[in-house]
């Protein structure tokens, strides 16, 4: 059980750390914005094909990012928030122009199912050998490594060494 | 000769199933003669591909247009090197580089087991033939590479501009290579599975296969990273393109096999888990042909539309359909003889680092197959770019290195909180120090904060190792401190070749985090003779030039560049404009530092003689390409056994022979 609540919390900590900024996940107003202009760019994927965000085209010419650049800067110097660029980009362009699923409804799935996915595989891979092994008796070379003195981790690396070379 | 190769296929099919047919005829009816009939049909299916390939090569080299695919690909002007190159330039080209690469390791497999695992190997040049029949019927039936044009054109259309690059005459070949090594580790579990014999001989016997597909996975990956980023000019090198994608798969889950099979080989437990390992990184090689073939997912680096889709769709799912019902046949059999006794062992270590590696894959083809998906169920396109994958992927990466230190120095089966107190206190401290020292230094970014101080944590713990097992054989053996060191890596040069390749992943996780979190990025347009700075660059802008031959016309401008007022460096960006097909690229300058790189591309030269200039500053991306090739000298050291392992395992073929010849 104890395994059990460690994955549990281990997936819950590293989905919390993968979760978009909170801006993204709900609309606040300009002055609580925390996206600026790159962060803006790289929410955004180029529609001339290069199949990179705005930040990353490396078309200098490029006939959408060089433009929405632009424009991106002008929209954050007139007071336009960065969630509200980014939506009305999505209004304008469908949701494939931003460059990763926003966290509600359907897309939330492509968020969680990486976490949920692991926390389903650790509990099961940890209860299979925890509980279906073969109740064979454990192997005199298995013993725990000593692990007080400097002299016995030496001696027990040395056996360690002397089983891994008979491999 | 264009006839003699178109032949060569087909008889390589032909001979190819019948080594199936016969192998599995002789395996059930204990018939030899059978077996080694399998065996004489799978060399000469290799060689029928070599006549294929050497065809396909001289058609290329004297410019025989009329051939479909060299008038596609290459052209009287493309340079020799780019010529042969351009063998795995196209489709049909490289799926038949494919199959010369399999059949030569099928041959190789062969030849090597001649005289041992002599239960398996009927099954293994089954299995690993069904895969070269495939590609085979593909080239036969449904690519042919041969195909020839009604009406030759007098000039080839050339291989693409983005394609003439060093990098890409070795990056092609090396994915390829760390793909197809995996068929053979695939071919030994079956034949493991099909035959009972789920011991550790289909993993000993496997290894090195194992491990140099890994090693070419790595490197191909690599070298992909470096031709984007000298080509591709935007600066960076890792895009989550579903090619580089369907690459960066396979190799996190051999990874994670890797180290499980480790503890299968030391407790006897995770057989199920390296079974499925296996299966799913031959599957992983196969989706990426997919991927990359099918035009299902739209990415820069695939192929046209070709209709070979569904075939491999079919393929894949005929390979994961068999491979788990034959798993399931055998899960009696496969039962680990211990149990798990705790999570504070190195076996939940190791159980820990392969759940995150195949997290990591999970989320990567989660993200990769997701626009599909969300197309089909709700109707509406979405992308699913690098932000998403950072994201997910960037704690999972960084608890991932943390496990790189724990793993080696945490104890077997259990350990107490004594132990743990004892063993990772100096190493955590020393990581501790190493993020507050950077943090100090004014660094505040919390992955940066992170990466910087598990990889102190982890070259400390690796340091620890070898001067712990130095000072160990000092006093046992009486040797020197370097003599000692030399001793420990030729008496277990598998573990400290681990180490080596652990201290390569973290230069590469520095090198990769530090160029992504503080990169300067700026875009200047100036007259000549005029500066400007990229970070703590200053540029001036000299002088420009333009040449043209047949091939290419190219616009060059030359900057110089500035330190503290001192001239460092002169670089000279490149604009090409290729004549067939008409297409520009990209020529990038950068000066690369184990501090930082500064990377300039030309984006134009107006008529009044002003350029447009891009230019970032990448930190310590220099250690990623270092890290690769300190990764290298860890797989050599890994791979290679010394003399006295090569007897050691001579000694344990002869007596299994002997006890299957009494047997």
């Amino acid at each position: 059980m104890r395994g059990f609540s460690s994955l549990a919390a281990l997936a819950i900590l590293l989905f919390s750390l993968s979760l978009p900024p909170a801006p993204v996940l709900a609309e606040t107003a300009a002055a609580e914005s925390v996206l600026g202009q790159r962060d803006v760019e790289e929410g955004l994927t180029c529609q001339c094909g290069c199949g990179l965000t705005v930040a990353a085209c490396n078309h200098l010419e490029c006939s959408f990012a060089v433009p929405v650049r632009k424009d991106i800067a002008e929209s954050l110097a007139r007071g336009e928030s960065g969630e509200q660029i980014l939506e009305r980009y999505k209004r304008e362009y469908g949701e494939k122009v931003l460059s990763s699923p926003v966290p509600e409804g359907f897309n939330i799935l492509a968020w969680v199912a990486p976490y949920l996915g692991i926390f389903i595989a650790g509990s099961l891979m940890f209860t299979f050998f925890r509980r279906r092994a073969l109740r064979a008796p454990v192997e005199a070379t298995t013993a725990p490594l000593p692990t007080s003195r400097k002299t016995d981790e030496r001696i027990a690396r040395l056996q360690d060494e002397v089983e891994e070379s008979k491999r | 000769m264009i006839e003699i190769g178109n032949l060569a296929l087909y008889l390589a099919l032909a001979t190819c199933l019948y080594a199936i047919g016969t192998s599995v005829y002789g395996a059930q009816r204990s018939r030899s003669a059978f077996v080694a009939s399998g065996e004489h049909a799978a060399y000469a299916t290799w060689g029928l591909v070599v006549i294929a390939t050497t065809v396909m090569v001289h058609a290329l080299l004297t410019n025989d247009f009329r051939l479909k695919y060299v008038a596609e690909y290459s052209s009287t002007t493309l340079p020799l090197r780019y010529k042969i190159t351009s063998l795995w330039g196209g489709m049909e080209g490289s799926m038949l580089f494919w199959a010369l690469i399999l059949t030569t390791f099928i041959a190789i497999a062969q030849f090597q087991n001649r005289a041992r695992n002599r239960a398996l190997m009927p099954y293994v040049t089954a299995t690993t033939c069904t895969v070269a029949a495939f590609f085979l019927s593909m080239l036969a039936l449904i690519t042919p590479p041969f195909a020839l044009l009604p009406y030759p054109p007098a000039e080839g259309t050339d291989l693409n501009p983005l394609l003439q690059n060093y990098w890409m005459q070795i990056h092609p070949p090396s994915l390829y290579l760390g793909y197809v090594s995996w068929t053979i580790p695939f071919g030994f579990a079956i034949a493991a599975l099909v035959t009972g014999r789920v011991d550790d001989l289909w993993i000993r016997t496997s290894r090195r296969w194992c491990l140099m597909a890994w090693f070419f996975l790595s490197l191909g990956n690599l070298f992909g990273a470096r031709w984007a980023y000298e080509v591709l000019g935007w600066g960076g090198y890792w895009a989550w393109d579903p090619v580089e994608n369907a690459a960066f798969m396979p190799w996190l889950t051999g990874t994670a096999y890797l180290h499980s099979v480790m503890i299968q080989e030391r407790k006897d437990m995770l057989k199920v888990w390296n079974m499925t390992l296996i299966i799913m990184t031959f599957g992983l090689t196969i989706f990426g042909t997919f991927l990359t073939r099918s035009g299902v997912i739209s990415s820069v680096h695939s192929f046209t539309q070709s209709g070979l889709g569904p075939y491999f769709m079919g393929f894949l799912c005929f390979v994961l359909a068999g491979s788990s019902a034959l798993l399931v046949y055998r899960l009696d059999a496969l039962k680990p003889r211990h149990k798990l006794d705790s999570l504070l062992s190195r076996e939940s270590a190791f159980l820990f680092n392969n759940l995150l590696l195949v997290g990591i894959a999970f989320a990567t083809l989660w993200g990769t197959i997701f626009p599909v998906l969300s197309e089909a169920v709700r109707g509406v396109k979405i992308t699913v770019g690098p932000p998403f994958f950072n994201r997910v992927n960037a704690p999972l990466a960084i608890g991932l290195l943390l496990l790189m230190g724990i793993g080696p120095l945490i104890a077997w089966r259990r350990a107490t909180m004594r132990h743990l107190m004892e063993t990772f206190l100096p190493p955590a401290a020393f990581g501790v120090a190493a993020g507050v020292a950077i943090f100090a230094a004014g660094m505040r970014s919390l992955s940066a904060l992170l990466v910087v101080s598990f990889s102190a944590f982890v070259v400390y713990t690796v340091v620890s190792e070898f001067h712990t097992g130095a000072r160990a054989r000092m006093s046992m053996v009486g040797e020197g401190y370097v003599a000692a060191l030399r001793g420990l890596l030729r008496k277990n040069q598998r573990r400290y070749g681990g180490y080596i390749i652990h201290v390569g992943i973290v230069c590469m996780f520095l090198g990769v985090t530090m160029s992504s979190v503080y990169r300067v990025e700026e875009l200047h347009t100036v007259a000549k003779g005029e500066e400007f700075t990229i970070g703590d660059y200053t540029l001036r802008y000299e002088d420009s030039g333009s040449s043209e031959d047949e091939h290419m016309a190219s616009l060059k401008a030359t900057l110089r560049v500035f330190e503290g007022g001192r001239e460092i460096t002169v670089l000279e960006p490149e604009k090409r404009f290729y004549k067939r097909p008409e297409q520009p690229a990209t020529e990038v300058a950068f000066r690369s530092t184990m501090k930082d790189d500064l990377y300039v591309i030309l984006g134009s030269i107006d008529k009044d003689g002003k350029a447009t200039f891009q230019g970032y500053v990448n930190p310590l991306v220099w250690w990623l390409w270092f890290g690769g090739a300190v990764l290298v000298l860890g797989t050599a050291v890994a791979a290679f056994p010394a003399r006295r392992a090569v007897e050691r395992e001579r000694a344990r073929e002869s007596a299994a022979a002997a006890r299957e010849q009494a047997g």
